[in-house]
C-alpha cells in the first residue's frame, strides 16, 4: 500500500505528466529514431524494462501454401501434399518475421501470435508480434529468435539463463483408413475401439513430435517449451487426421542454468479455478 | 436536431452537477487515486458509406485495367501469356494470343486501396472529434477508456463508428490545450505513467488490400493442377502471401507515420476476409492502439522474483 504522501507524489507526477506531453515535445520515446510500435500489453512492456529490453517493432510475417485437389481424398498413409504445406507455411512465415525484425535492428521478436488456418486448398500460417532488443542495443547478437512467449515468460526464461532459439513446429496429416466391410457390419452391434482412428492419430502424432523435434535441433536448441497442440479430425475431411504442434525452442545460455529460488506466499484470495482443461489446446492460459 | 444542437444539449446536460462514467468500479478508484476526477461519459458518433468504386478509387480510370496500376506489387502469368491492351476488330485479347483462354488471368495486383482508408479515417476521426468536443464541453482535460466500434450498418456498405470514454479533470490542473484520450484506463493507465510514459491520442489506421489474381494464384486457391504443368502444386501462394504481410505492414506503417517521436502502445490487429468474387478478395486490417509519449526516464523496476502460491 502507498502512503498518503506516496499518492501525493504520484498526483504531482500525473500534473507533471499532462503539462510535458504538450510542454516538451523534444523528448523521444524513439529506438534510434524510429517511432516505437508495440502489441505489447504494459506489464509486458514493464517486465521487459526490469530486464533491460524494450519493444521496438510490431511485426509480422506470413506463408500460404496451396493444397492440390485430391490430397485428402480417402487413401491410406499420410497426406504428403497437406504435411508439406504446413511445413512450408510455417517456415516461410518464421522467416519473413525474423526478416522484419532483423530490418527493425531488434534481437528477436515475443509474444508472437501463431494463427493458423487449414482450408481444403490451403494452409495460412501469420505470425504477429513485437520485436524487442536490449536497451543497449543488439551488439553482439547473433540470429533474431521468434517466440510465442509472452513478454513474462521471457523475462523468467531470461532471468534462468536461457535462450529462446525460435519456433519449432510440426504436423502430420494422416488418413484414418475405412474399415473393411466385414469389420463394418460385424461391428454394427459392438461396443469396440476403431482402431483405424486410434491409430491414425497415433501416427499423426509420432510424425508430428519427432518433426517438431528435428525443427527445434535445426534451430540449435535442445528443447521446447510451451508447446500448443492442436489434433483431430480436419473440418472439410472427417477421416483425415491432423497433429500440429509449436513452441519455442530453448537453450541454455553462456552461463548456463540460473537457479532463482522462488519465494513462497499464501494467498489470502478465495479459491480460484486451478487447472484450465483448455490450456493445452492453446485457446486459453487463464 | 443539427450537429450544433446536440453538443449544446449534451453540453447542457453534462453541465448538470452529477457525473456519469464508464468505468469500472476499479478503474473508477484507480483514477481517483490518481488525482483524475471523472466528469462525464462522452461519445461520438458517426455513420459513413463508401465504395470500392467511389471517387478517389483508381478502378474508374481505364489505365488501371491497360495495365498502368498503382499497387504494392505485381504479379506475371507465369505461362508467358503477356496482357493484352489494344480493341481490334476480332475483339479484346483475341489476336495473338492463340491458345490461350478468354478468362486466363494474365496480370496479377495487391492493391492497396487508399481511399476506403481515406473513408474509414473520415468516420474514425469524426466520431473521435465529437466525442472531443463533448469532453470539452464538459470541462474535462482528457477521455480515458475509449471504447470504439465500427460495425456494418444496414448492409455491406454502410458503417457506422461509435467511441466512448470517460472525460477526466486532472485536480489542480488548468486545462491542457488540447484533450488527450487513451485506449487505457485505471490500473493499466497508472502503469504507463510509472513506465514515463503519457498517452496523447488513441489512433487507428485501416489498411484495404485487394488481390486481383493472377492465374497461378487462381489455380493454387481452387487446389487445379495447371494444364501447362508450370505451377508447381506444392509452390507457394506467394500473392497471397504477399497480401497477408502487405495488409498488416501498411496498416502499421500508416499509424508510424503520424507518430513523430512518440510510440504506439498496445496495438491490436483485427483483420477481416471477403471474397468480392472469382479470384478477386479483399483483404483488410485495422490497428488500434494508444499513442504514448515518453515524459521521464522512468527507473526499472526490480527483476521479477518467481513466487509460489500455495492456496
Amino acid at each position: 500500500m502507498k502512503t498518503p504522501d506516496e499518492w501525493t507524489a504520484r498526483r504531482q507526477e500525473i500534473r507533471d505528466a499532462v503539462r510535458d506531453i504538450y510542454g516538451s515535445p523534444d523528448r523521444k520515446s524513439a529506438h534510434k529514431g524510429r517511432p516505437v510500435t508495440s502489441d505489447l500489453s504494459i506489464d509486458e512492456a514493464l517486465v521487459l524494462h526490469s530486464i533491460g529490453w524494450e519493444p521496438v517493432e510490431l511485426v509480422c510475417g506470413a506463408g500460404v501454401y496451396p493444397i492440390p485437389t485430391g490430397a485428402w481424398q480417402w487413401a491410406y498413409g499420410e497426406i504428403r501434399y497437406a504435411s508439406v504445406a504446413m511445413r512450408s507455411a510455417f517456415d516461410r512465415a518464421a522467416e519473413r518475421i525474423g526478416t522484419e525484425c532483423a530490418g527493425a535492428d531488434a534481437a528477436g521478436v515475443v509474444g508472437v501470435r501463431v494463427d493458423v488456418t487449414i482450408e481444403r486448398h490451403a494452409v495460412y500460417v501469420v505470425l504477429v508480434g513485437t520485436a524487442v532488443a536490449p536497451s543497449t542495443g543488439r551488439v553482439g547478437l547473433g540470429r533474431p529468435f521468434v517466440s510465442d512467449l509472452s513478454g513474462q515468460d521471457f523475462a523468467l526464461l531470461h532471468n534462468a539463463g536461457w535462450e529462446p532459439c525460435g519456433l519449432a513446429h510440426g504436423a502430420a496429416f494422416v488418413y484414418a483408413p475405412r474399415r473393411s466391410a466385414a469389420d463394418a457390419i460385424s461391428q454394427t452391434r459392438q461396443n469396440v475401439e476403431l482402431t483405424n482412428f486410434t491409430e491414425a492419430i497415433y501416427a499423426a502424432r509420432e510424425s508430428a513430435m519427432a518433426r517438431a523435434q528435428s525443427s527445434a535441433l535445426g534451430l540449435g536448441a535442445n528443447g521446447i517449451v510451451a508447446v500448443q497442440v492442436s489434433e483431430g479430425p480436419m473440418d472439410f475431411a472427417h477421416h483425415a487426421i491432423g497433429f500440429v504442434v509449436y513452441g519455442t525452442a530453448v537453450k541454455p545460455g553462456p552461463a548456463g542454468h540460473q537457479y532463482r529460488a522462488p519465494q513462497v506466499s499464501v494467498s489470502l484470495d478465495d479459491r480460484v479455478r486451478q487447472f484450465d482443461v483448455t490450456s493445452l489446446r492453446g485457446t486459453s492460459t487463464g | 436536431m443539427s450537429a450544433t444542437d446536440i453538443l449544446s444539449e449534451a453540453t447542457t446536460r453534462l453541465g448538470e452537477g452529477t457525473f456519469t462514467s464508464g468505468l469500472t468500479i476499479p478503474e473508477f478508484a484507480a483514477c481517483l487515486h490518481m488525482g483524475l476526477r471523472p466528469v462525464a461519459l462522452v461519445q461520438g458518433y458517426c455513420v459513413m458509406k463508401w465504395a470500392w468504386y467511389a471517387s478517389g478509387s483508381q478502378y474508374s480510370s481505364s489505365s488501371f485495367w491497360s495495365g498502368n496500376r498503382s499497387n504494392l506489387s505485381s504479379y506475371t502469368c507465369p505461362h508467358g501469356f503477356g496482357y493484352r491492351s489494344s480493341y481490334t476488330s476480332s475483339g479484346y485479347g483475341r489476336s495473338g494470343y492463340q491458345g490461350v483462354e478468354p478468362d486466363h488471368r494474365t496480370w496479377g495486383s495487391n492493391v492497396d486501396q487508399r481511399w476506403v482508408n481515406d473513408a474509414w479515417m473520415v468516420g474514425y476521426n469524426a466520431a473521435l472529434k465529437r466525442m472531443i468536443e463533448e469532453a470539452q464541453g464538459a470541462g474535462a482535460h482528457g477521455v480515458i477508456g475509449v471504447v470504439d466500434s465500427s460495425s456494418h450498418l444496414i448492409d455491406g456498405a454502410i458503417r457506422e463508428f461509435h467511441m466512448y470514454g470517460t472525460a477526466v479533470v486532472v485536480e489542480g490542473e488548468p486545462p491542457p490545450p488540447q484533450i488527450w484520450t487513451s485506449y487505457l484506463a485505471g490500473e493499466r493507465l497508472a502503469k504507463l505513467v510509472e513506465a514515463g510514459f503519457f498517452p496523447v491520442s488513441v489512433v487507428a489506421g485501416l489498411a484495404s488490400i485487394r488481390i486481383w489474381s493472377v492465374c497461378a494464384t487462381e489455380i493454387h486457391l481452387e487446389g487445379g493442377y495447371d494444364p501447362y504443368g508450370t505451377v508447381q502444386p506444392t509452390s507457394e501462394i506467394q500473392q497471397i502471401s504477399d497480401a497477408e504481410m502487405q495488409a498488416r505492414q501498411v496498416a502499421r506503417d500508416r499509424i508510424k507515420s503520424g507518430l513523430g517521436a512518440d510510440g504506439l502502445h498496445g496495438a491490436s490487429f483485427e483483420t477481416d476476409w471477403e471474397e468480392v468474387g472469382k479470384g478477386d478478395f479483399v483483404r483488410s486490417c485495422t490497428l488500434r492502439g494508444t499513442r504514448v509519449r515518453s515524459v521521464s526516464d522512468a527507473p526499472a523496476l526490480p527483476p521479477p522474483v518467481p513466487t509460489v502460491v500455495l492456496r
